[in-house]
């Protein structure tokens, strides 16, 4: 359409061109013929002669029209360049004079687009960018159903899919990362491991590095050891040394060989240090779910076919081996849905969010621009008058909205680059995928695409009020009409609509953070050092082992400040806590049926001092004593909520118990019950949990200890203290350092995190409405300034004008007030399990955020609004 | 060959440029001015005229406006513009210094 139009003019540009230099050129020639027939010339010679002069005639004319062309090409742009920069200078003028304004349409921009950009480039990496996988669209996320919900599959169970589905072409396994002692890397550190089935790697497709991937025989039982490590472990604890035949790791008590380095981006469901073959020594029992299935469809086989398919295998694996708690289904969805997981609906959270904002952004900069545009009208009069074409006026409004907007739309670049180069840092392990998070160019360019966007808006919406000034000047610069004030009334809406989404959206969250951070985990976790060690395989005999530990423990009591010590196998805040099936004896077989549980419960092996230590309160019976020590009979503890579930209104005291991990058929006497500390998912409630003696039963300790110091001085500097002494009793002990308080934080930090945008969203519509509330009042009490005049004259009290001026903005305010209520009860389903202890409709989140934008309203018109009601009668009715 | 034709070419263009520092006129104006001025001993086509003048418009040297003459024809006039006399001074200086050090090595004596 526009380049059509451009191509007429410039054929009708040509066409003159042309025409005007053959009209010169026959002046010309007719001018020689005159003078050549005065010198005494005939007519026929003098032309002949004319013709001759004039050089090759024929050519010489083409050749003119042609440099005529251009000419008229070349100087029809630089007049629209200088026109343009003209343009420019008048529009940055302009900006100059009211530079609050300027100011502020630019920081509104930089923060709508910045925040959009932002949350855009986070949505397109973690939903939108595809896994690094091979097939990634055939690639399914398997598991078991266990008691009605999705659980891990077992290692015999996995070994029958493999081996009878037609259906998946491949399917595979992979452990969730495991905590191991690592030595011979720079010093001995804690990683995280995660084992692989024989065809994982074929299965995704990704490539090492460095070296090879596990070989197929070297992922049988009975395997010697091999590792493949993290690009991420190998730069920082190899060197990154090419050459890895010489490159030996301590992994799990035994000696590997390095074989290969898999690229950072390789995360098979985790992101662990190191990869090691999980088929050299599985888990061989059916009812124990340790592994990840990922599998492969065949090609053009559906989801539902594979599902009927493995519906029917799970059906005769549970006939034959009687399991009746395991349904016989087996649930499966997308491997990318299972990766983006619980992240995918905050992350729409946030999107619907921005959405919100931009819209906030673009309403409020059309008001700005507006009554900016209104403000000018007059001046726009003056120049339609003066013979201004609208497509100058146009032209000129969206060369000054570009001005703005491309300075805005810089600001929010960079904006948007702070705040992700700042999730990338603190919102790590939040999200998936954070690490290689950048700003990509699509984000940049969707930038410069919502920038252009909303400058075609204001530009089209000042033009299109634009077209009533030559009418306006006509009528003797009368006022904007009815039809301009209801424009104004349905932005404002619009705005305190959007405004209030917003804010409820982030008022629910804020208290959900507030309920999380303030609720009651059971145990105290301010002033607690923490060091988790693993004892390399030096220490041999459970005797050994045992000794070490008291050694640490006594070793780590001397420290000044320490006011208790506790180890425990782990804490309540680790995710990788170990669970049990629990089963009240007499005897069962480990192969037992999972549907013998009882209940399914936590396993900690605690030392005594691990309660004083976290303050956890003992609520009956007694603790782990002296006296329970290996060989002695085994004793257990019960939370409050195990003790409720197994033996409801009795007394646990004396009661048998026994974990499944347990291999003592008899299990445990109960000797007390002490209180609930909540785990990690804090808003998962409180769960049952058994502890075991830490220095009765070593042999179910699994590796990974926790040392626990309750002190009264900085829990940090205490920590760098246990390791010094723990390092001085034996240096190739592996250690991280840590507090309570740090972990108990970052298990919320996904909800900060959203919180914190949302909170910072709030603010932002918040203060976008303030503006653009008194900016539109301000406007129309200045343009209504006559009429305030006559009123006031004719007896209109100041506290009349006032109300009635305050009662048109809100009762506008309100409108956008209910219709954003009603989207809002709408839209914070989504929310969902972000919320805690708050419904999604909670009336009290409503009610604020509905109060909060009618207070900011009201503020925002008052000042204006006294001012209407000052205004003075004979001046006002002589201003104009 | 080329050094000459541009010679020329930028020869032209100064003339030109100093023949509306008079008054504006059109081509043939400009045409007979030059024919008085140099005593017919300048031999060029018109048409080398029209070229400079386009040139000389494109380069907005000159403006162009169509007006009617003494004799009440329709006639495109010429006219100076602030660049077109800035860029006649440099032409005009650099020209003067080119003929004085042709002329004086052209008439200089063969040395011994």
């Amino acid at each position: 359409m526009m380049r059509l139009r451009f191509s007429r003019l410039a054929r009708r540009r040509d066409e003159r061109a042309v025409a005007e230099m053959d009209e010169e050129v026959a002046f010309h020639i007719a001018a020689r013929v005159e003078q050549l027939v005065r010198d005494g010339w005939t007519p026929e010679a003098a032309r002949a002669e004319a013709m001759r002069r004039f050089g090759s005639f024929d050519e010489t004319v083409r050749s003119l029209r042609e440099e005529a062309r251009n000419r008229e090409e070349r100087l029809s742009m630089l007049a629209l360049l200088g026109d343009i920069s003209q343009d420019l200078r008048y529009g940055a003028r302009q900006l100059a004079r009211t530079p609050g304004i300027a100011a502020g349409a630019i920081a509104i921009l930089a923060i709508g687009i910045g925040a959009t950009t932002a949350i855009f480039t986070l949505a397109k990496h973690t939903l939108l960018d595809p896994l690094p996988f091979a097939a990634q669209e055939r690639l399914v996320y398997l598991t078991e159903e266990f008691k009605g919900s999705p659980a891990l599959v077992s290692y015999p169970n996995f070994v029958d899919w493999r081996s009878q589905s037609r259906a998946f072409d491949a399917i595979e396994a992979v452990t969730p990362t495991w905590s191991t002692a690592l030595l011979g890397g720079d010093e001995p550190i804690v990683a995280s491991a995660q084992g692989v089935s024989r065809g994982l790697f074929q299965l995704l497709g990704v490539r090492p590095t460095v070296g090879r991937w596990l070989l197929p025989d070297e992922n049988v039982p009975g395997a010697p050891m091999a590792v493949v490590v993290s690009e991420g472990f190998w730069r920082s604890h190899l060197g990154a040394i090419t050459n890895l035949s010489s490159v030996r790791l301590n992994v799990f008590g035994a000696d590997a060989p390095v074989v290969g380095v898999m690229p950072a981006e390789f995360r098979p469901l985790a992101a662990p240090d190191i990869w090691f073959a999980l088929e050299s020594s599985p888990v061989r029992i059916r009812a124990a779910g340790n592994y990840y299935a990922i599998g492969r469809l065949a090609p053009g086989v559906g989801l539902d076919i594979a599902k009927h398919e493995m519906d029917g295998i799970a059906a005769r694996l549970k006939e034959l081996y009687g399991d009746d708690e395991l349904s016989a289904t087996v649930p499966m969805k997308m491997l990318r849905d299972q990766v983006i997981g619980s992240a995918r609906r905050p992350l729409y959270a946030l999107v619907v969010a921005a959405a919100f904002v931009l819209v906030v952004t673009c309403v409020n900069i059309t008001l700005v621009l507006l009554g900016r545009g209104a403000a000018r009208d007059r001046e726009m009069a003056v120049r339609v008058a003066l013979g201004a074409t609208r497509w100058r006026l146009v032209r000129q409004t969206l060369v000054e909205t570009s001005v703005l907007t491309s300075l805005g739309a810089a600001g929010g670049v960079l904006l948007a680059w702070a705040a992700i180069a700042a999730t990338r840092n603190y919102g790590r392990g939040q999200l998936p995928r954070l690490a290689d998070l950048t700003l990509s160019p699509a984000s940049v360019v969707f930038a410069a695409a919502a920038a252009g966007m909303t400058a075609i808006v204001f530009s089209v919406l000042p033009a299109w009020a634009a077209r009533r000034f030559s009418a306006n000047a006509r009528r003797g610069f009368a006022s904007g009409g009815s039809r301009s004030s209801r424009s104004w009334s349905i932005l404002v809406a619009v705005q305190a609509a959007a405004t209030v989404v917003v804010l409820a959206g982030a008022t629910l969250i804020g208290r959900s953070v507030l309920n999380v951070i303030g609720a009651k985990v059971g145990y105290d976790p301010s002033n607690v050092a923490v060091a988790r060690v693993s004892l390399p395989d030096e220490y041999k005999t459970n005797a050994e082992v045992a000794a070490v530990f008291d050694r640490i423990a006594a070793d780590v009591a001397a420290i000044p400040g320490v006011t208790a010590v506790g180890l425990a196998t782990n804490l309540p805040t680790q995710s990788q806590s170990r669970g049990a099936p629990i089963v009240l004896p007499p005897v069962l077989e480990p192969n037992s049926p999972r549907s013998w549980a009882v209940s399914w419960a936590g396993l900690r092996l605690v030392t005594p001092s691990y309660f004083s230590a976290l303050r956890i309160p003992l609520v009956k019976g007694r603790l782990f004593a002296a006296g329970d020590m290996s060989g002695a009979p085994s004793v257990a503890l019960v939370n409050q909520s195990l003790a409720s579930k197994l033996w409801p209104g009795q007394d646990p005291i004396g009661r048998r118990v026994r974990s499944l991990i347990d291999r003592d058929a008899d299990g445990a006497t109960v000797i007390g019950v002490v209180g609930d500390a909540r785990d990690w998912r804090k808003d998962a409630g409180d769960q049952p949990e058994l502890f075991m003696s830490f220095s009765q039963r070593p042999d179910l300790n699994a590796g990974m200890v926790s040392v626990v110091a309750r002190t009264s001085l900085s829990p940090s500097l205490v920590a760098n203290e246990m390791r010094s002494r723990i390092r001085a009793l034996n240096p190739r002990i592996p250690i991280t350092l840590t507090t309570l308080a740090a972990e108990v934080r970052s298990t919320d930090a996904n909800r900060r995190f959203i919180a914190g945008i949302l909170v910072a969203f709030a603010i932002v519509v918040i203060a976008l409405t303030v503006i653009g509330v008194f900016g539109t009042v301000s406007y129309s009490v200045a343009r209504r300034t006559r009429e305030l005049g006559v009123r006031i004259a004719l007896g209109a009290t100041p506290g009349g004008v006032w109300i009635d001026i305050e009662r048109r903005i809100l009762t506008v305010v309100v409108v956008g007030v209910v219709c954003g209520g009603a989207i809002a009860v709408a839209s914070t389903k989504a929310l969902g399990a972000l919320l805690y202890e708050v419904g999604p409709r909670d009336a009290a989140s409503f009610g604020a955020a509905t109060l909060a934008v009618l207070l900011a309203a009201f503020l925002a018109a008052l000042s204006p609004a006294l001012r209407a009601a000052r205004t003075d009668a004979s001046t006002a009715l002589r201003a104009e | 060959m080329t050094d000459r034709v541009q010679l020329v070419r930028g020869t032209l263009d100064a003339v030109v440029l100093r023949a509306l520092t008079w008054r504006p006129m059109h081509g043939f104006e400009i045409i007979s001015w030059l024919e008085q001025q140099s005593g017919n001993a300048l031999e060029i086509e018109d048409g080398t005229l029209y070229h400079a003048l386009v040139r000389l418009e494109k380069s907005r040297c000159i403006t162009a406006s169509w007006r009617v003459t003494e004799n009440s024809r329709r006639a495109r006039y010429y006219t100076l513009t602030t660049k077109g006399r800035a860029r006649l001074r440099e032409d005009t200086a650099a020209l003067t210094a080119y003929t004085r050090v042709l002329t004086r090595l052209l008439a200089a004596e063969p040395a011994k």
